[in-house]
């Protein structure tokens, strides 16, 4: 579109990705994560440098608010803070009232149960998160044979007694059920904490055919931290129920990390030759 | 004294405000951060009305017949759409202003009668309105470009 800044020059005068670095590291200039001192070569040199790094601190800084000095300075400062039960965002008046300079604030606030508490109907918690060996919705790491082996499809995970109390066993399909949604998934009797599920978010719609069948996030709950903005994903209640059995097939949980199996005669993750690789510094 | 009166008045007020703040979170339970706090705001007014019930018993053995009708009505059910939200905010607003003002009224008239017990509960109330204030002021703010501009 031949953007031009006002001298008439190109307005975007970065080509690869150094001279992007140059020209991003410029929005950082004067605030508490000043980065401007680090150049390509810096960390060709170093390796890995911590902010503040500028002029005042050539080489970066080790420890911030040393001497207990603190960002807290109301015309420094980024925001003037929140009620943290309720996100109410503070006026300058109010910050400035509280004099901190460079004092560092410990904000409290009283107990509050979750959102969402377990009950009869209900009377599991649910809660979702990662495998290692994948990131967000797959899309890369799904592409991935050797990664993709390793953690082919949601799973829920359940302690060894919550199992055995509903007649399940390792890889029988088991309906999980929250207020607002279900899906069904093999079951994993591993090492989680008792009246704790766990659903891996990773599977989802864009390489299966059912959508709902095994997304974590048709169970949870819509509501986030009011100040932070964190959905409440770790916290669902929810009730399981037998589906039918796996005829002895486990599931398709990676028997390292906490999807281990507390059984016997899973096969072990392994990467095996296709997840072999090297490489070699220097000529 | 006059006193229970206000107190009376106060609790009322409390209440109102509980009902009016679980009622648009009802109303309103599309939008996730208004259904969750605003219930827990409710439950911080009910606690209010239920702290200042044994003063206003306390101080209404010794108040004579209620002078005039000192309650107003503030609120009168939600409304629909982004500016009914906005405009339901307000009226919990108000409310929560008209709370505010009987709560130093209340702690005013406590100093004057040496009554320790009221003072520190009604103070405690107080930071509580305020910070209802606050949270309802951030809500209206966020809500009012999309609106009173975007919206159709």
């Amino acid at each position: 579109m031949d953007f031009r800044d006002r001298d008439g020059e190109p307005l975007i005068k970065w080509n690869d990705p150094e001279s992007v670095f140059e020209a991003w590291k410029q929005c950082s200039r004067g605030r508490p994560c000043d980065y401007t001192g680090i150049t390509y070569g810096k960390l060709r040199e170093r390796h890995a440098i911590q902010w503040p790094c500028n002029e005042e601190h050539p080489d970066g800084a080790e420890r911030l608010y040393v001497d207990a000095d603190f960002n807290t300075y109301p015309d420094f400062s980024e925001t003037f803070g929140h009620d943290m039960a309720t996100g109410a965002a503070l006026s300058e008046e109010q910050y400035r009232a509280k004099e901190a300079g460079g004092r560092a604030f410990l904000h409290a606030i009283p107990y509050e149960p979750s959102p969402e508490v377990t009950s009869e109907e209900h009377p599991l918690l649910l809660t979702t998160g990662r495998t290692v060996y994948h990131f967000h919705t797959r899309t890369k790491t799904g592409r991935a044979p050797q990664l993709a082996a390793a953690a082919p499809d949601v799973w829920v995970e359940i302690h060894p007694e919550d199992a055995a109390g509903l007649g399940i066993s390792e890889g029988d399909r088991v309906q999980v059920s929250s207020p607002r949604g279900d899906i069904t998934a093999p079951a994993r009797i591993s090492g989680i904490r008792p009246g704790i599920v766990f659903v891996p978010f990773h599977y989802g719609s864009w390489d299966a055919e059912d959508a709902t069948r095994r997304a974590a996030n048709e169970m949870t709950i819509t509501a986030w931290d009011p100040v932070s903005k964190q959905p409440i994903f770790k916290v669902a209640a929810v009730r399981l129920e037998r589906v039918n059995s796996s005829d002895g097939q486990p599931a398709p949980a990676p028997t390292t990390t906490a999807s281990a199996p507390v059984g016997d005669g899973v096969p072990a993750t392994v990467g095996g030759q296709a997840a072999e690789a090297s490489s070699e510094l220097g000529d | 004294m006059q006193l229970a009166h206000y107190l009376g008045f106060a609790h009322r007020s409390q209440e109102e405000l509980g009902e009016a703040f679980r009622e648009v979170a009802q109303g309103h339970a599309e939008e996730a951060a208004v259904f969750h706090i605003a219930q827990r705001l409710a439950g911080q007014c009910e606690e209010h009305a239920e702290r200042l019930q044994p003063f206003a018993e306390r101080y209404g053995e010794e108040a004579p017949e209620e002078p005039e009708r000192l309650h107003s009505d503030l609120f009168g059910g939600t409304r629909e759409g982004p500016l009914g939200l906005l405009r339901d905010l307000h009226d919990l607003y108000v409310m929560a202003a008209e709370v505010d003002m009987s709560l130093t009224l209340i702690a005013q008239a406590a100093k004057g009668a040496r009554d320790s017990d009221l003072l520190e509960i009604v103070q405690e109330c107080e930071k509580e309105t305020a910070t209802q204030m606050d949270w309802l002021r951030t809500q209206m703010k966020q809500a009012a470009p999309q609106a009173l501009v975007v919206a159709e």
